[in-house]
């Protein structure tokens, strides 16, 4: 019988490292994903994905049951991408990472899944010239479809911070694609 | 839609591959165990024990605390070097403009002798007024020469 999240979140709290293998398999791919959206590296983004479960790992007693545990790490993940975004200031496109963007762009349906390392390139044009904030909201709004709110949570940032940065985010990125080509 | 749209509708449904699944949750739960298998990216592919993990952390901590010491040292020190600048930028008073300046200033130091006599009782009175009479001499001298040279 497949136990349930409240079971091995319990199980975790005492300690248990199986129940929270389990946790890791379910939930890396989702934090991967926002750290590759969030950060446009591959490693650095495997590095987060790293830290936010020792991090949860460490501080399981302090989970509030009340939330979905992938909140929790989803929340513990934003914020890590968050501080390493402050730590890199800058993500430089790679002069090759246009051309990925065009070529995603030029695909009729656009939803062909993308390698990681195509994601990231095309994040890298998205997100250059964007402050961390700018970036955070941009992503967590249009990359991963969270609302205000949930972005509020998830960052810690306030209604007017997350406003402000998501338009002024939207605002470069529109202009960007513009000079593309793009409308 | 326009194609801006497509593009973020078409990125929101995209998901990261991890390629061995297994390998990486073994990376993770590596470093959740403290087991000496996770190597850190950052580290060269020196393997860590927990224990040096925290090392590593307070390391990159007080480096962090150094370079914001680093950072606030060198506002101070650029604030002083505009300041010794602008202190330098003032240009000295020359001779010329010092006179000047004194002759301008006679006024201050010219005294109304009119209540005191030369009869005074008090020597201090007469030596005050000696002195402010030479004072008055002085500079009513160096105001006739500035005159004749510069007028």
């Amino acid at each position: 019988m497949i136990p349930t999240e409240k079971e091995i979140i319990a199980r975790c709290q005492q300690g248990d490292t199986t129940a929270f293998r389990y946790v890791v398999q379910q939930y890396q791919t989702m934090l991967l994903t926002l750290g590759l959206k969030m950060l446009g590296d591959e490693e650095e983004a495997k590095d987060v994905v790293q830290d936010t479960f020792v991090k949860a790992w460490e501080h399981m007693g302090r989970y509030d049951s009340r939330y979905a545990l992938s909140t929790w790490l989803y929340t513990i993940a934003s914020r890590l991408c968050m501080s390493r975004m402050k730590r890199m200031r800058r993500i430089a496109p790679l002069p090759d990472d246009e051309q990925v963007l065009r070529r995603y762009m030029n695909e009729t349906d656009g939803q062909r899944q993308l390698e990681n390392n195509e994601l990231a390139a095309i994040v890298r044009v998205l997100a250059d010239g964007l402050g961390a904030k700018q970036r955070a909201v941009f992503t967590l709004s249009h990359l991963e479809g969270l609302d205000n709110q949930e972005i509020e949570e998830r960052t810690g940032l306030n209604a007017r911070q997350v406003k402000s940065n998501l338009y002024v985010a939207r605002q470069i990125i529109k202009q960007r694609l513009k000079q593309m080509g793009y409308e | 839609m326009n194609k801006t749209d497509i593009l973020l509708d078409g990125l929101q449904h995209q998901q990261a591959h991890i390629e061995d699944e297994k390998a990486f949750t073994d990376m993770v739960m590596g470093r959740v165990e403290g087991v000496e298998n996770y190597i850190p990216r950052h580290d060269h592919g020196t393997p860590l024990k927990r224990g040096r993990l925290t090392q590593q952390n307070n390391s990159q901590f007080s480096i962090l605390n150094f370079q914001f010491l680093v950072r606030v040292a060198a506002s101070v020190a650029s604030v002083l070097l505009v300041g010794l600048f602008v202190a330098l930028r003032v240009q000295p008073v020359s001779s010329t403009d010092s006179t000047m300046c004194s002759l301008h200033n006679i006024d201050k130091y010219r005294i109304d002798l009119s209540h005191i006599s030369t009869d005074s009782t008090s020597r201090d009175m007469y030596r005050c007024y000696q002195e402010a009479k030479r004072e008055q001499t002085f500079y009513h001298n160096e105001l006739i020469k500035y005159s004749h040279e510069n007028l």
